[in-house]
């Protein structure tokens, strides 16, 4: 399915025979552009080397090349229809997914979409200045790209609330570049998104922790009967890849180059020497797990066990699962505090779908922390890296009005506080992170904070001159 | 273990799966492919680009495919049929190329 680059807006929805659509897009067009302009990333450049989708299919999702900035154009991709997809899960399972959005779950759905709308400008914007600090050129290249895709994305969002939600969707469309991040009046949604990025080992774990979150949600989404909002989260899942992979692999040259300044000079305290000590490392994993486990809402949750049994999100791998779909008869047990004793409860699996959700995304997470485990191990470094308990430093549900130690244990609110600089980065944790950031242009050269990458971007090596800066 | 490829690729080897992956950890064998535990990501891009549904998470290998959990990361953690050592982490399939020999489970399966 090519997608038309001829028109205004590179599209594969046929944007070209709908002109009132094509009108409302192109109202909203300089409006995303002078948003891009002003809370986009700050560096100025003269062109990045870019991964630019041409089609959604097999071929041509990945056409890479340098590209203006002031050239670069967001589109509409939807990935391709099966004409024969059947509704997965909920009520009206086996039943023809829908093209059109059924009234009675108008506002629900519009909802949905307008919260992870809010997510997409909302990482641009806690990235803007990120660029002024880029460890090397390959790493601002990868910063621009995980920008221009959160802006595309955005885009995906904004053509559904045009396309199907009439005066309110485009209404709700202009809100999303209105709402910004960190803003005290008009903030974004979800709390991750106005927390500050203010440094790349922030960046790192943001796209490790956070984007993660959005491997799941997209999956859960791309599960949704309403048929446009599933094939736009199936395209979206591609481009989130490269998102994990920039914060995997950040984290990796992290921890790596700290093992290396470890053992350079035998010590812990590689602060002085221009490292991120192992300890700052747990503290930012502390930090951005949490806040992202409260991202999934509230482990108990009735809306999501609604939106399930309307057919509106699924859950993870809803079509690979083993059982009836609707899981009006099956129950699931919920951790949560009970009279001041960590437990566990017996409850609908309906009511539990979030913290089902929320479980799949923590297994990743020990994946995450096996890996960078090792880089340590095959350092020689006798140290670990570890996640917190699910339940601390939790703002949103079960967990969110108790005092929970990274080890699990509850403890009262002056006990946490006392503890809590132990735990999450400090001002002078934070301090010390931001005097590391230092831009590096020159190609092939980077950061002492931070280990090279072992491979470049689509085969061009390490010193390949990823950026022109202006 | 992150991602890993089970029965349903024997012979078949579609590689649709290879374009998708960021960071190039999909090795090719004889019959089979392969992914790199230690250099796998865990974002997913390969789950649904394979047309045989051969690709799942560990933890939700099919049942009776288990054994290709531990296959998969024998491929990469012991030196294989011809070879002295074991390919660890080559970082990249491209680079690499074709493996072009199997792990013992893969090369002596017997498909139904």
């Amino acid at each position: 399915m090519s997608i038309d680059y001829s028109e205004k807006i590179p599209n594969n929805v046929d944007l070209a025979g709908d002109r009132k659509l094509q009108r409302a897009l192109e109202s909203w067009q300089p409006n995303f552009l002078n948003w891009w302009k002003t809370m986009g990333p700050a560096v100025p450049t003269e062109d990045v080397y870019l991964r630019t989708a041409v089609d959604v299919g097999k071929e041509g999702w990945a056409h890479f090349g340098h590209v203006a900035m002031e050239e670069y154009r967001w589109g509409v991709f939807l990935s391709e229809q099966n004409p024969d997809r059947k509704i997965a899960f909920g009520e009206q399972k086996g039943e023809p997914v829908w093209q059109q959005v059924p009234g009675e779950y108008r506002a629900d759905l519009q909802r949905l979409i307008v919260i992870q709308g809010d997510t997409e400008p909302a990482s641009v914007e806690q990235q803007r200045r990120l660029g002024e600090t880029a460890p090397s050129l390959y790493d601002l290249r990868n910063l621009f790209q995980v920008n221009v895709e959160e802006g595309r994305h955005l885009w995906a969002m904004v053509y559904l609330l045009h396309a199907y939600f009439g005066r309110n969707g485009r209404e709700e469309a202009e809100a999303l570049l209105q709402r910004n991040s960190g803003d005290l009046d008009s903030p974004r949604i979800l709390g991750a998104f106005n927390e500050e990025t203010p440094d790349w080992l922030s960046f790192f774990m943001f796209t490790y922790f956070t984007d993660r979150d959005g491997k799941y949600q997209l999956g859960t989404l791309k599960e949704s009967a309403f048929d446009p909002l599933s094939r736009t989260c199936e395209f979206m899942l591609k481009e989130e890849a490269h998102h994990m992979f920039v914060g995997t692999t950040g984290v990796d040259r992290v921890v790596g180059r700290t093992a290396e300044l470890m053992r350079e000079h035998d010590s812990d305290d590689v602060a002085p020497h221009g490292g991120i000590p192992l300890d700052v490392i747990q503290k930012y994993i502390n930090f951005h797990y949490s806040v992202s486990l409260d991202l999934f809402g509230s482990e108990r949750s009735t809306n999501a066990a609604n939106y399930f049994t309307a057919g509106l999100k699924g859950r993870w791998q809803e079509e690979r699962r083993n059982d009836d779909h609707q899981l009006t008869e099956n129950a699931a047990q919920l951790e949560l505090v009970r009279d001041g004793v960590l437990t566990t409860e017996e409850v609908s699996a309906l009511l539990a779908l979030n913290h089902d959700l929320r479980n799949e995304y923590v297994k990743d997470c020990e994946n995450g922390l096996r890996r960078w485990n090792r880089v340590l191990e095959q350092a020689g470094i006798d140290r670990t890296l570890a996640l917190p308990h699910v339940g601390f430093n939790r703002e949103v549900g079960v967990f969110a009005d108790h005092c929970i130690t990274p080890g699990g244990d509850l403890v009262g609110a002056d006990a946490w506080e006392a503890k809590k600089d132990a735990w999450l980065p400090t001002a002078a944790d934070k301090t010390h992170v931001q005097s590391l950031m230092r831009p590096v242009y020159e190609p092939g050269k980077i950061a002492g904070w931070v280990a090279p990458p072992t491979a470049g971007i689509n085969g061009k090596p390490f010193e390949y001159e990823y950026v022109h800066l202006s | 273990m992150p991602y890993v490829i089970a029965e349903a690729c024997i012979d078949i080897m579609d590689r649709s799966c290879m374009d998708e992956c960021p960071v190039d950890c999909i090795y090719e064998g004889g019959r089979k492919l392969y992914i790199n535990p230690f250099e796998c990501i865990d974002c997913g891009a390969c789950e649904p680009a394979c047309p045989v549904e051969a690709i799942s998470q560990d933890r939700a290998v099919p049942a009776g495919q288990e054994a290709f959990v531990a296959d998969n990361l024998r491929f990469f953690e012991l030196p294989l049929p011809g070879r002295v050592d074991a390919l660890d982490q080559p970082g990249g399939a491209q680079a690499l190329g074709p493996v072009g020999v199997d792990t013992d489970l893969v090369t002596n399966y017997a498909r139904d």
